[in-house]
This record gives structure tokens, sequence and C-alpha cells, in this order.
């Protein structure tokens, strides 16, 4: 079994040299759009603005991206069955609050404080799975619902107050540097190794590919795609919680704003623009995570260049949209083309 | 010059003379830093400037020595409410008086302080000549402000104040007294029962040391009175239908007020569209169209101005002082004041839609024939 996107292009009939031939086949590579995209914004913005591509910038780019990018990959593998989890955001919010009281309230250790809150994200996933396998209730308005609990959740624990006086361990994650790279960076390299590792290397990843592609099929062919549906809520919703910690690393407190962030429209965007097909079974980690930093670069890049608060939504809707289209232009031209 | 300021910023304004036209020297900035006036120094380097407006050369502005083209950033928890706007033009307003590029607006939407976190990261990055930023949580802004201060780059709080930060100034209203005295006035009006008070983000610190005054007014001079607090959210299109859900909720409630911009003018539209005015006393804060026209109509008993312009504009002045001396002008604390704009004094809100209030007409606003006296004096001398 093999998902769409892992099944090469179909070779051009005649090569005329071996030049064309690699840039053809560049071209026909589903994520070189956005590759390339990525390219020229990171160029763009430097020479607009000379301080973009400072380490110090790009610390901070990485540290952004470490959290919707990883918000993104989660996202990502609900969307490959077809399904859609918009409760990322509020999550990964409420993720924050539930380690910072539980390492402040209850006392617990920084670590364990983690662990509980990584394993009751990890419930909510499981949660969300059975509901949409049990009762066939649609990914949307049980993630819905589940993002509106968060928020308010957020909010009621701590009756609007941020949670202080967390453990060192919150702030080692986010703020420390291995050389000049945030550790959070780090983090997010290594989840989009493991997951592409997952997806595109083992069994059970190609599975959930098939079942994004085709589930009748992939039940057909003895796959038990409820448990792989489920396994993937459970995938997203664990990543968001890893987030929430890493954010309130990052702010020193436990915020319950974070919950309302509108994260997951960002971490869906980039999985889209990464190449990953709404209708499920398309899409690499490749893509997901060049979608993601392409939009990093761009939201810090708008702000570099001093664009107006008010345009910027616009503009980063524009450069996403000019983004997508040349995208479908390549895929038209060169196959590799995408539902 | 009787000319616009800087060009186009300012209006057009009668000639004047006499000392107002006089240059600017550095021991008269000092002398009004010396009276601890954020106003009186503005007034001064205004004053200075618009004498030196003949002067094309950039950088060089009134008798100030040369400058680098200094680029601040405004850092904002809500970067496209309303409330806002008069902040943008005074921090425009007060860069273009000096000669500077207009200062970066940025942060985030809805209060998230993770994407302020964010934006105070990158304007360090950046180099910024000085940063101000609403100090809305306790702690999240701690590091950023140490990083930025040990970059040479000074940060200024504007809007919300946090202790145990180290921004060099506030330049803001004292929000619990603020709250305080709100409270103050509504035990005048309510002295027991049920109050529904609207608060934009529970726990932000550029709101809730208003409610927590207000409640600690209400308890020490109107005990009868109960507080329910609604949770309007950061969002100004929500906040009107949070506000209707809670009076729903609680018809029987004596008061409805608001500790923010948004929640008070959607309380405004509210007793409006109910057809309250005059059953409910209802009161908040700030100068939104809303608001004023519910001033204006009786709906509201008041709103509270805290001088959102000059919360932009004084921050980009004292940061320009601060590098142009090298530290040596450290800014001042300066609260922007409290002034209840109730029927009796709403005239001129309501009809200058001058810039300085978030209007667009960038006309000077006609001077009263006499000036109503503040609250008095209680300075120890």
């Amino acid at each position: 079994m093999s998902a769409p996107t892992l099944t090469p292009a179909d070779a051009p009939a005649a090569a005329p040299s071996a030049g064309s031939n690699l840039l053809r086949k560049l071209a026909a590579t589903p994520e070189a759009g956005v590759v390339l995209a990525c390219l020229v914004a990171f160029i763009g913005f430097s020479i607009a603005a000379p301080t973009y591509y400072s380490t110090d910038n790009l610390q901070v780019m990485g540290r952004d991206l470490a959290e919707f990018g990883i918000l993104a990959i989660g996202e990502s593998f609900v969307i490959l069955t077809g399904g859609i989890d918009l409760s990322v955001g509020g999550l990964a919010g409420f993720a924050g609050i539930l380690a910072g009281w539980f390492n402040v309230n209850e006392g617990l250790p920084g670590p364990v404080a983690i662990v509980l809150t990584l394993a009751v994200c990890a419930a909510i996933g499981l949660w969300h799975g059975t509901m949409v396998n049990k009762l066939n209730v649609p990914p949307f308005v049980i993630t819905l619902v589940t993002f509106t609990i968060c928020k308010g959740l957020a909010l009621s624990v701590t009756s609007g107050t941020p949670i202080t006086g967390m453990s060192n361990i919150f702030g080692d994650l986010s703020l420390y540097y291995v050389g000049p790279v945030p550790v959070p960076a780090l983090i997010f390299l290594v989840v989009a190794v493991a997951t592409w590792f997952a997806l595109e290397r083992t069994y059970v990843g190609r599975q959930i590919y098939a079942v994004g592609g085709n589930a009748e099929a992939a039940r057909l062919a003895g796959i038990p795609v409820k448990r792989r549906v489920t396994s993937t809520y459970v995938v997203s919703s664990t990543l968001a919680g890893l987030v929430g910690i890493l954010i309130i690393g990052r702010l020193g407190v436990a915020d319950p704003s974070v919950a309302a962030s509108g994260y997951e429209l960002t971490a869906i965007a980039a999985a889209v623009v990464g190449g990953v097909s709404l209708f499920g079974g398309e899409g690499r980690i490749v893509g997901i995570a060049a979608g993601a930093i392409l939009l990093e670069l761009i939201t810090n890049g708008l702000n570099a260049v001093n664009v107006s608060e008010y345009y910027q939504t616009v503009a980063q809707g524009v450069v996403l949209g000019v983004a997508i289209l040349a995208d479908r232009i390549r895929a038209q031209y060169f196959g590799g083309s995408r539902r | 010059m009787s000319g616009s300021i800087a060009g186009q910023e300012f209006p057009s304004a009668p000639a004047t003379t006499g000392a107002e036209g006089g240059s600017l020297e550095r021991r008269s900035v000092l002398r009004a830093l010396g009276l601890g006036g954020g106003a009186a120094l503005a007034a001064t380097a205004l004053a200075a400037c618009s004498s030196s407006r003949t002067s094309s050369s950039t950088g060089s502005i009134g008798d100030f020595p040369k400058t680098s083209a200094w680029k601040f950033a405004f850092i904002n928890h809500v970067t496209t409410n309303s409330f806002f706007a008069p902040t943008q033009s005074g921090m425009k307003d007060a860069a273009s008086l000096l000669g500077l590029p207009a200062p970066t607006w940025t942060g985030s939407e809805n209060g998230v302080v993770s994407e302020m976190v964010s934006a105070f990261e990158t304007a360090i990055s950046a180099n910024v000549a000085g940063i101000a930023i609403p100090l809305t949580d306790s702690n999240a802004f701690i590091a950023p402000t140490k990083a930025a201060l040990a970059a040479g780059i000074p940060v200024i709080a504007y809007n919300a104040n946090a202790s145990g930060n180290y921004a060099l100034a506030y330049v803001g209203q004292d929000l619990y007294q603020s709250g305080y005295q709100m409270g103050l006035k509504i035990a005048t009006e309510v002295t027991s029962g049920d109050i529904l008070v609207g608060i934009s983000q529970p726990g932000s610190l550029n709101v809730q040391p208003r409610l927590d005054g207000l409640k600690a007014a209400l308890a020490a001079k109107a005990p009868g009175v109960t507080v329910h607090t609604v949770d309007t959210g950061a969002a100004q299109a929500d906040e009107l239908s949070a506000m209707e859900s809670a009076y729903q909720g609680l018809k029987a409630a004596k008061g409805i007020y608001a500790v923010d911009a948004g929640s008070t003018a959607s309380i405004a539209e509210m007793i409006s569209k109910y057809g309250i005015k005059g059953q409910v006393h209802a009161g908040g804060y700030d100068l939104l169209a809303d608001s004023i026209t519910g001033v204006s109509s009786g709906a509201l008993d008041f709103t509270i101005d805290q001088s959102a312009y000059l919360q932009g504009f004084l921050p980009v002045l004292y940061m320009f002082m601060y590098r142009m001396t090298g530290t040596l002008v450290f800014p001042p604390a300066t609260d922007t004041g409290l002034t209840f704009v109730t029927s009796e004094n709403v005239s001129p809100y309501a009809s200058s839609k001058s810039w300085i209030e978030g209007g667009a007409n960038k006309a000077v606003v006609p001077m009263p024939s006499s000036i109503g006296l503040p609250a008095p004096s209680t300075v120890q001398s």
C-alpha cells in the first residue's frame, strides 16, 4: 500500500539533458512550489529589511515556528484521514493552563505535570476519535466542541489571571539554545523527523494515507480504519499539548489568552499550503514543514517591513493565495497534481 | 508659520507669538522634566518644533542635535481595536514632529500574550530604537524587557502597567485608582441590588485593576451592591452579544457598567436598542463613538476619558529624549488622566470628531469661552 503522494510522478517522455531533466523533476515535486516560495519570501524580506536575517530574528522565528509548526504537523495527521481538528488552538491554551495548574496549584514536579498534561491531551484525542468512529459525529463538530470547552476552561480555571511561579523546566524547554538554535526549534525538527518516519516509512503511516485516500477500500483491504483514524486525533491532541507547554515556558506564565489565539486556523493553513489535501490521503511532512515555515516567514517579514497591522492579514492572504495559485499552475504543467 | 506642524500631521492653527514660538534649549527641557510634567515636556517640545519646521533636513529638528532616524515600535494587545486609533495618531504625530519615521504598530489582535511576546522579541531583533508596550501580563514581558534594555533599547509601558517589570516609565491611566473613582461614582447612583460590569479580558492588567478598584470602592461605600462581572471578550463584535446575554439573565440589574472601551460602547448600544434609557444606570470607559453618543443621549451616565492620544504621543517623545540625551532625561511616569465625560461636558467630544479622540476631523478644536473647574488639586506643597 502506498500513499498517492509517495508514488513517483510519471517521468517525462524524453529528457533533453540531465540539467533540464533535474529541473523538471524538481518542478514535478509537489512541495517544490512552497519550498520555492519560502526561498523567495526569505530573500525578498531580507533585502527589504536587513535585520530580518539576523541571528536574533531567526531565533525568534524558530520559536514561533515551533509553536504552530508542531500544531500543523498534528493537524495534518487528522486531515490526511479526511478529518479536521479545530480544537488544537484551544487545546494548546488549555494544556498550558493545565500544566501550570498541576505544577503550581497541585504542587507536582514539572516533569510529572508535563507528562500528565500530555496524557490528558492524548485522552482528549482518544475522545475525538471515539466520537467520530462510534457515533459518526462530524470531526468539525466534535473538535469545535472541545475548542469551546478548552477556551472556557482556560479562563474558568484561572479566573482570567495567569498562573505564575512555575517550575524552571518549562522555561528551560522554551528559552534555552543549543548553539544558536532555540530548543523549541529543535523540538520541531525532532517532531518533523519522527512524524516523517512514522508516516512515510512505516506500515501504519501508509495505512493512514490509505484511509484518507479511500476509507472503504482501506477497510476492504483489512486496514483497521477506525483505529488509524483515532490514532491521528491522539497525535494531533498530544502535539497540541506539547505546544501549550512550549508556550507557557516562553511566557514564564500560564496565560489563558493563548486558548483564544486562533492557532488552529494557522495550523490548517500551514498544512494546506504545504500540500495536504483537505479531502485526505495526500501530503508529506516536508511540505507541511515548508508550509509552516512560509507562514512564519511571511508573518515575521510583514512586521519587519512595517506593513500596517490593518493590512497584514490582507497581505498574508494575498501572499498565500499567490503561493497556492503558483503551485496549482506548477502542478498542472509538471504533474504531481493534487485534488 | 501658521501652517501645519510637520507638514501634514497637525491642523493649521492661528499663528501664535511670544514664548510659544521660542526655540528649545536643553535647559528648558530639563526644567520641564524637573517639574515632573510630561505634558510640560510635550508642550515645550511642541513649541520648539513649531518654530523649526522651515528646516527640511532630516534628523535635525528645532535646536536638537542631529539624530539618526530612530524608529520606535509600539506593541499592542488589541492592534485593530478602535480605542487605539488615537494612540496610533499620537505616536505618528510625535514621530512626525521629531522628524522620525512612523513607529511600527504590531502585536496581537485578540490580546494573546504569546503573540505580543513574539512581536516584542521581533522588535528587539530588529534593533528598533525604542519599544512601547502595554504590560497586560505581570510576568510574560519581564524577560523581553530585560533583553531589550540589555540591548540598549528603551522600553516604556503604556496603557497598562505591571509591577515587577523593568519598563523605564508608565504612560497611562492609574487603572486601579480610576476603577476606584468609578466605584465611588456608582455608589452615589446605586446603593443596593445587582449591577453588571463588563470586562473584555478578565485578568488582563489593562482592565482587571479597574474592576478591582471598582469593587473595592463599592465594598467600602455601597456594600449592598452585588457586582456580577461579564466576560465580554477582546473582540468588539462579541461584546454586545455578551452584554445582551448577561442583561437578559439579570433584568433586575440596577446598573450596567464596563471597564473597557468596547464593552462600554456595547452597553450604550444595548440600552438604546432595548429602550431602557433612564431605567438603568450605566457607564464605563473611553470615547468610542457609541459611548459618546450614549452619553449625549442619556443612555450612559458617564464615560471616562483616559487620553488615548497621549498614550501614543508621549512615549515617542520620552524615548526620543531618552536616546538623544544618552539616558540623562529619564522618562517620567505620566498619568494620562481621569476625566468623567457626562452630559455636562460631552458637547466638545460629540461635536469635534477630532482625530485626537479617534475622529477624522484634523481641524483645531475651538477653545471654550471659559474652562470648567477640574478636580481640586491634592498635591502637598
